[in-house]
């Protein structure tokens, strides 16, 4: 009796061992309200015990014909920034979010890259004191699955645990509190496909004279 | 090119060769300061003769009755020196070289600016020296270009030849969590009582001349009883009253894609203000005002819709018993582009009058007219842009009649410009 309980927990035990050892992919598609495919959404899936993620890796924004380049980046806690310049005029480069405020005072294309370490994780909405028009976003995320989307308004995460998730989709246009909408999502051993659909405000317009 | 202008290139140019010091709070002569821009036109035009070229022409093209005269120039080349002077006090002076104006080099704009960095939603600027105000959508950068075409709507033509400003100026704008933006500007100048006096003895125009400090336009073709009041001159920047003038402005973006703005002008000149003692050396205070509203809306990715409406007033002159001049002038202007990449093809519908309220069997400056224009604007590489305009303007104004011509006149003016920046 004694022997075949054990067997049964050795069983269930590899049952789960294995469910969690084996990997997914979740493949996400954003769209509009009138259906059209959304560029640029930050797209999440907190796992417990999946640890935090990993700040290695490059990562940069451009300012480059007076926009920061690209609009939306998305870096693991820790993460160092670099802000390389290869404008012809300077910039000045700064945030008064509460998740990284900073600022790089005046620098032109000629001089080091100034770097920045993310150490909170958060959003981070970069602007130049010189240029209004220049505008953008750093998603500062604490796990490791997390990507945004391309111009087709997809995103491939790869790898996540088997089971119950939360797919969190920011984007800093979207209408939600915080910008942000949450979708429950059970992930197997296969690949799952999740369409979202996200209510966009329209962005501003920052091609102006005055 | 004359030689100063010359020299004054080849110095920004040896200067621009010095690396900016690092992290350099200061920073004058460094490479990031100093920028050079040219633009080089060939031009088409038929119709009657320029005002610039002492005609009555609406364009700054002369044209050779229903022959096309074609014309190529140098439109403009410029230096653009921008110190700064502290991480959030800087400068911008533009030496400006303009062959088709009397005086051909100037200083186009020269202010400080102090911006200090935000600490939240709230940004803020000021500025002070001479500058143009903030009514034009279709200038841009520190040479005050064209954006989208080579010539400027009626509204924004004007602004450029005679309403710029030598004052200081107060700016904000705030955005809030809905994503609404509101802004406002407050300004206070001098320099400023001559204004309206090419809007009224010429009437309104469409070209891409910019005043300079200490520059002047001609005024040739005044009747006879302005003759006997008036120099055959305007200097659009100069002080005779010593009155402060005044503009206000608000900005407000309701949604993401939609920017509104409303602005009013007064320079409260005195009208009855002048200088020189012989008819041929004066100029008078022009008491000038005006609203300007616009707007534009980003319709799709591709697509974008803007425009202005302004209307005002001007007076100039001694109760005789009439005042010599008191003429309201209104202009209006639809601008559609379509972008294809980083090339953008627009559309534009002008449309402006003045009507003279005074002496008007003397000195009739009333005038009513129209524009369409269509251009094209392709960057050829980073430092290179091509743009082809074509522009028709229908103009009415009884005045040619004593220049012996018909008072409606068309005039076509085919443009292809390069512009150059460094």
């Amino acid at each position: 009796m004694f022997a075949r309980l054990a067997f049964a927990i050795c069983l269930l035990s590899s049952v789960a061992l294995a469910g969690a050892s084996h990997a997914a992919d979740l493949n996400v598609t954003v769209r509009d309200k009138a259906g059209k495919p959304v560029r640029d959404v930050v797209v999440t899936v907190d796992v417990a015990g999946a640890g935090p993620a990993r700040p290695g890796g490059t990562y940069q924004v451009v300012q480059q014909q007076m926009k920061f380049d690209p609009f939306i980046l998305v870096v693991p806690v820790g993460a160092e920034v670099s802000f390389p310049n290869k404008d012809v005029v300077r910039h000045h480069v700064y945030s008064f979010s509460p998740t990284k405020a900073f600022e790089l005072k005046l620098y032109g294309r000629e001089q080091a890259p100034r770097t920045v370490k993310f150490d909170k994780a958060g959003v981070v909405a970069l602007g130049c004191n010189i240029h209004d028009s220049m505008v953008s976003f750093i998603k500062v995320v604490a796990t490791p699955f997390a990507g945004k989307t391309d111009a087709n308004g997809q995103v491939r995460l790869r790898g996540l645990p088997a089971g119950a998730a939360t797919v969190k989709v920011w984007h800093p246009y979207q209408r939600a509190v915080a910008n942000e909408i949450a979708r429950p999502v059970t992930l197997g051993v296969q690949e799952v496909a999740l369409a979202v659909g996200v209510d966009m405000r329209p962005a501003p317009d920052r091609d102006r004279a005055y | 090119m004359p030689i100063g202008v010359t020299a004054a290139f080849l110095l920004a140019l040896a200067l621009a060769q010095t690396p900016a010091p690092a992290h350099a709070q200061v920073d004058l002569f460094s490479r990031d300061t100093l920028s050079a821009f040219a633009e080089a036109r060939l031009t088409a035009a038929n119709g009657e003769k320029s005002w610039i070229d002492g005609g009555q022409g609406k364009t700054a093209a002369s044209g050779a009755g229903d022959d096309f005269k074609i014309r190529p120039s140098l439109a403009e080349a410029d230096i653009i020196w921008k110190p700064s002077f502290g991480w959030n006090l800087g400068a911008t002076v533009v030496g400006q070289y303009q062959p088709a104006q009397p005086r051909t080099f100037g200083v186009g704009e020269a202010f400080v600016t102090y911006r200090p960095t935000p600490t939240g939603p709230l940004r803020q600027q000021i500025r002070a020296g001479i500058f143009w105000p903030p009514v034009s959508q279709e200038h841009s950068g520190p040479t005050w270009a064209v954006t989208d075409s080579i010539t400027p709507s009626a509204i924004n033509s004007w602004i450029g030849e005679e309403v710029k400003v030598a004052g200081a100026e107060y700016s904000f704008n705030r955005t809030f969590e809905s994503g609404q933006e509101l802004g406002g500007t407050i300004g206070l100048f001098g320099l400023n009582d001559t204004y309206a006096t090419l809007l009224t003895f010429r009437g309104w125009a469409l070209h891409d001349l910019k005043s300079t400090h200490g520059g002047d336009f001609p005024l040739r073709a005044m009747t006879p009883f302005m003759r006997n009041r008036q120099a055959p001159l305007t200097t659009p920047l100069l002080e005779l009253d010593d009155k402060v003038g005044w503009y206000a402005r608000v900005d407000w973006r309701p949604i993401g894609n939609v920017m509104l703005n409303a602005l009013y002008y007064d320079n409260a000149g005195n009208p009855t203000a002048v200088t020189g003692t012989v008819a041929s050396e004066k100029q008078w205070g022009w008491d000038t005002r005006f609203w300007n509203v616009g707007g534009s809306v980003k319709i799709s990715d591709q697509w974008r819709i803007k425009g202005q409406a302004l209307k005002g007033v001007t007076l100039m002159g001694i109760m005789t018993p009439q005042i010599w001049i008191d003429v309201e002038y209104q202009s209006a202007y639809v601008m559609l582009s379509r972008s294809f990449g980083d090339r953008v093809l627009s559309g534009r519908v002008d449309y402006f009058e003045t009507t003279d309220n005074t002496w008007k069997a003397v000195d009739n400056n009333a005038e009513h007219g129209m524009a369409l224009m269509a251009a094209w604007r392709q960057p050829i590489n980073a430092h290179v842009q091509w743009l082809l305009e074509a522009q028709q303007v229908l103009s009415t104004r009884s005045d040619r009649r004593r220049s012996g011509v018909a008072p409606t006149q068309n005039q076509t003016v085919i443009s292809s410009a390069l512009r150059v920046s460094f």
